[in-house]
């Protein structure tokens, strides 16, 4: 049986081998403090986790290093902005495609401190409308418009939004970029793109271990840390250190997940289908009868992860007939994104997604066509180019 | 490591400005070690990069080429050699 796991948008599976042995090295040989000491393994680690940062750094293509801070995970990191911000009666707009972990957060805002969500203008699959941003911010008074937060890539629909063109459009109305989806799979110019956060996780397509992920400050002093703690750094001071990264990390960080994630960004793999294969897979899914399939309408605004609404059978019971006749191992129901399901109108049910990795080969996406092909029924309208 | 005129310890904010401090210096062929900060100095984290003295001007220019903040400091008499 090929590789059956379609569930990477949850977290990445299988990892680079070289993950679990840096992981492994450093439980068994290296141990050690981070930030805290100064004798041999301490440095050793110390290195360690500051080639994490810097790779990290390589990858969102930023230069200054230390305005990429440790988080425990993509929820962490955008908690620590949207909670950071003084955004008191404010308006904040989101995408229509927003994940729990923006929109959970913002709900309490809204009922402790007076924000106001507002949704950006979008089309049917969720992708913001560029050219109508300046208009609807205009309908807010831009000088109550606290922020914008746009998810780069739908953990539902795969849609990918175009963030520098949004930055562009907003001017110095500043954006936070949900880069939990995107990081390691959609390549960004972070920096160059003139994003003011960026919040990502080390689990999914990093290929990292959980317990990882980061964040891009660009307005480091507009924001409170989400945790006051111990840093190793002017431990004197019972006030956080005010420069960067040490004032957004306080307590150890998963040292252990960083070297892991330090391993996996040296050692990205290849991609074992192409990018025609993904094409060929979704052209013959969405011709599938007995489905409707949630992606992006363009196809260069399209990530290798997408979901299918049965329109004869229950979301879950369809998820288990792939995975009790074919193996097939992926999330059903809403995927902690009911907000992006309303916009999809595939609220409350939800929806079967499948998304890929980088292990995937082209026989893989045939066999995961064929078992959709199988369980919708068999009514389709036509084969698969391949 | 210290040199012919003593030897000096760079200085640095946090754990990250030390490794890039380090890394800076070794890109450039710079010879440096890192260790504990003396007792005696108020330091902001708890590791220093020895330097020799005859390096200092040179490691300084480099390091704040490249924007790290730190400061130099002559290495105190009493401070055990690591």
């Amino acid at each position: 049986m090929g590789n059956t796991y379609f569930d990477n948008a949850a977290t990445s599976f299988p990892k680079p081998p070289e993950v679990a042995r840096a992981m492994t090295r450093y439980l068994d040989e290296v141990g050690g403090p981070y930030g805290r000491s100064a004798y041999g393994r301490a440095i050793e680690v110390a290195r360690e986790v500051e080639s994490t940062r810097e790779r990290l750094a390589a990858l969102l293509q930023v230069r200054d290093s230390s305005a990429v801070v440790f988080c425990a995970n993509a929820t962490q990191a955008i908690n620590t902005v949207l909670k950071g911000l003084d955004l008191a009666g404010r308006t904040v707009l989101v995408s229509p495609l927003e994940h729990n972990a923006v929109m959970r957060p913002l709900r309490r805002l809204r009922a402790e401190s007076g924000v106001t969500i507002a949704s950006l203008p979008a089309g049917d699959d969720g992708l913001v409308r560029v050219d109508r941003i300046k208009t609807k911010i205009g309908r807010h008074d831009r000088r109550s418009v606290g922020l914008v937060v746009v998810s780069h890539q739908s953990n539902v629909n795969g849609v990918i939004q175009p963030v520098a063109a949004i930055k562009k459009a907003l001017g110095d109305v500043p954006l936070l970029v949900d880069g939990a989806q995107s990081c390691g799979d959609v390549p960004l110019d972070v920096e160059g793109s003139g994003l003011d956060f960026f919040a990502f996780t080390g689990h999914k397509h990093l290929l990292g271990p959980p317990g990882t992920g980061g964040l891009y400050v660009h307005r480091a002093r507009e924001l409170m840390p989400l945790m006051e703690g111990g840093t190793g750094s002017r431990s004197e001071s019972v006030e956080m250190p005010r420069f960067m990264p040490d004032r957004f990390e306080a307590g150890t960080p998963n040292i252990v997940g960083l070297f892991g994630l330090g391993a996996a960004l040296a050692h990205r793999p290849s991609p074992r289908h192409t990018r025609q294969d993904f094409l060929d897979l979704l052209t013959g899914v969405r011709r599938l009868g007995g489905v409707r399939t949630l992606c992006a309408e363009v196809p260069a605004n399209q990530a290798e992860t997408f979901s299918v609404v049965p329109e004869h059978d229950d979301v879950m019971a369809f998820g288990q007939r792939l995975f009790e006749e074919f193996g097939i191992e992926a999330r059903s129901g809403l995927h902690c994104a009911p907000f992006a399901h309303k916009a999809l109108q595939s609220f409350p049910h939800g929806a079967v997604r499948l998304s890929l990795s980088p292990y995937h080969t082209a026989r893989d996406l045939d066999e995961l066509l064929r078992a959709l092909t199988t369980v919708a029924g068999g009514r389709k309208a036509g084969k698969a180019r391949r | 490591m210290t040199g012919k005129a003593g030897g000096f310890l760079l200085i640095f904010e946090s754990t990250h400005g030390v490794i890039a401090g380090e890394r800076a210096l070794r890109e450039m062929g710079q010879a440096c070690r890192i260790v504990p900060v003396p007792r005696e100095i108020s330091s902001q984290c708890g590791m220093a990069i020895e330097i020799a003295a005859d390096q200092i001007e040179r490691a300084l220019d480099e390091i704040k080429r490249r924007r790290i903040n730190c400061r130099a400091q002559e290495r105190p008499p009493k401070h055990p050699r690591a």
